[in-house]
């Protein structure tokens, strides 16, 4: 079963960085997903809507989302 | 109110001094400059050791010879540190200085109401009702959280509703139960700022940042809350998201640090330009120096974070690796997940496309130390001289930006 990384402890900045640095490192096409919290999908949805990615979050818990960033 | 590197002072010196402009559009811009504003400096604490060391000397004497330039010494720190001003007056009252600059005190103001004054220069085109300081630095290991008090109390004295973002170790300053046995206790000095703001109807922000505060162990337990109360701090001093200290970077009003600037520019809104809805949208924009090494302290990753908050938030946003800041950038780095830190190198490179960010080093700072940029950076990171560096820290984007801020990390 697929691994898919929690984030929801990390601050947005933090969160950002990381998208950031491992997004880079990905194909157009590829997928990369995590889990987040309500805060932190609110503040990547807007620069991740642009710039090439595709995003879609879907709520899994009371704040806990299943996040796939499509680099496109 | 920190410390001047010999370094600073002489790339302040290159930057702002005409004898060195011999291209015609630093010229322009220091003309300009003549024309509507004044370089001011404001020294207090560490800063004002510059003025006698000898290291220093000929980049002050060169910035004095500036028109419109001033320099305004906190006199309660001049007689702390037992400087004269009368000695540092001759020092800098040579031949070289012409006209109406040569009457000592003209050149160095001691001034007894130092910070009404600071406050008086960069408030003196009503930015809003309020003034902020940000805070990196905690309580009496440092003494810039004494200047931040004396600050804040100036802006309530002024009516003003004074701000106080704390980011780094600067959240420390919030702590219950201080109790220094000499200095003056940070702590009860921020509750009597609170009363003496309430009793004048004005509003005391205190904003820290949650990332910070959990780092060092004030946010214990998970929180989803926008604005947290820390049981170890004093009431109302709330951590929140550092996206909620940058909202107030794109209001109009002032905000300073420890080390800062502000470019000031006259007149207002240009009707005529063409693409009015950019310009109405415009940001006061921010340019962030880093000036530290890489890993061995927060200064950098703190920077770098901001940065990226800022133009996040749609602020047009220039980093500016700069004296030692330039360790980050001669070597690869080489950092496994397992080593809990983010790879300085791979934050520039992952976010030099971001729209409002762009990243600069000033050439001269790795001449100096016969750094090269290492080859990887060579696309995100813009090398510039010292008239490029002067033209980005006075150019003016659009006529309806009234300020420029700028932040030494």
């Amino acid at each position: 079963m697929k691994h898919i990384p929690n984030y929801v402890d990390l601050t947005c900045t933090n969160l950002m960085i990381k998208l950031k640095i491992n997004l880079k490192k990905l194909d157009k096409g590829e997928t990369m997903e995590f889990y987040s919290n309500r805060e932190q999908f609110d503040n990547i949805k807007k620069p991740f809507s642009k710039n090439g990615y595709q995003i879609v979050g879907n709520q899994v818990d009371d704040n806990k989302y299943h996040i796939k960033i499509i680099k496109q | 109110m920190e410390h001047i590197p010999p370094e600073r002072l002489e790339w302040l010196s290159k930057c702002f001094n005409t004898n060195e402009t011999e291209i015609a559009n630093h010229k322009k811009l220091l003309k300009n400059q003549k024309n509507n504003g004044k370089l001011r400096f404001f020294l207090t604490g560490d800063a004002l050791f510059s003025l006698i060391d000898k290291r220093h000397r000929k980049n002050w004497d060169k910035l004095i010879k500036l028109n419109n330039f001033q320099c305004h010494l906190d006199s309660e720190e001049i007689k702390l540190l037992g400087l004269e001003i009368d000695k540092l007056n001759k020092l800098y009252n040579k031949e070289n200085l012409s006209g109406s600059q040569t009457l000592p005190n003209r050149i160095l103001k001691n001034n007894s109401r130092f910070w009404d004054n600071v406050i008086k220069s960069v408030n003196n085109q009503s930015y809003g009702d309020n003034l902020g300081f940000l805070e990196f630095q905690g309580p009496y290991m440092s003494r810039t959280s004494i200047y931040a008090l004396q600050l804040l109390e100036k802006i309530i004295e002024s009516k003003l509703n004074p701000e106080l973002y704390t980011y780094l170790d600067g959240i420390h300053i919030g702590h219950l139960g201080q109790k220094p046995s000499e200095f003056e206790n940070v702590e009860k000095k921020l509750l009597d700022l609170r009363k003496k703001a309430n009793l004048n109807n004005l509003h005391f922000k205190m904003l820290s940042c949650s990332r910070c505060g959990t780092a060092r162990g004030y946010i214990r337990d998970e929180n989803d809350k926008e604005y947290f109360q820390s049981e170890d701090t004093l009431q109302n001093y709330l951590f929140c998201n550092l996206n909620k200290i940058i909202n107030r970077f794109e209001e109009n009003n002032i905000i300073l640090t420890p080390s800062c600037g502000s470019i000031q520019y006259l007149n207002g809104f240009n009707e005529n330009v063409l693409d009015k809805k950019k310009e109405l949208n415009s940001k006061h924009p921010i340019i962030i120096f880093i000036t530290h090494s890489p890993y061995g302290s927060e200064w950098t990753f703190g920077g770098l974070s901001f940065a990226m908050a800022c133009a996040n938030h749609e602020i047009p946003t220039k980093v500016i690796f700069i004296e030692d800041g330039t360790y980050c950038l001669p070597t690869i780095h080489k950092i496994n997940e397992q080593d809990k830190i983010f790879n300085i190198q791979d934050i520039i490179l992952a976010t030099s496309d971001m729209e409002f960010l762009q990243y600069y080093v000033l050439d001269d700072s790795l001449k100096k130390r016969d750094f090269h940029l290492v080859n990887k950076l060579n696309n995100s990171i813009e090398k510039i001289d010292n008239i490029e560096l002067g033209r980005i820290i006075l150019s003016r984007q659009y006529k309806s930006i009234t300020h420029k801020r700028i932040i030494f990390y």
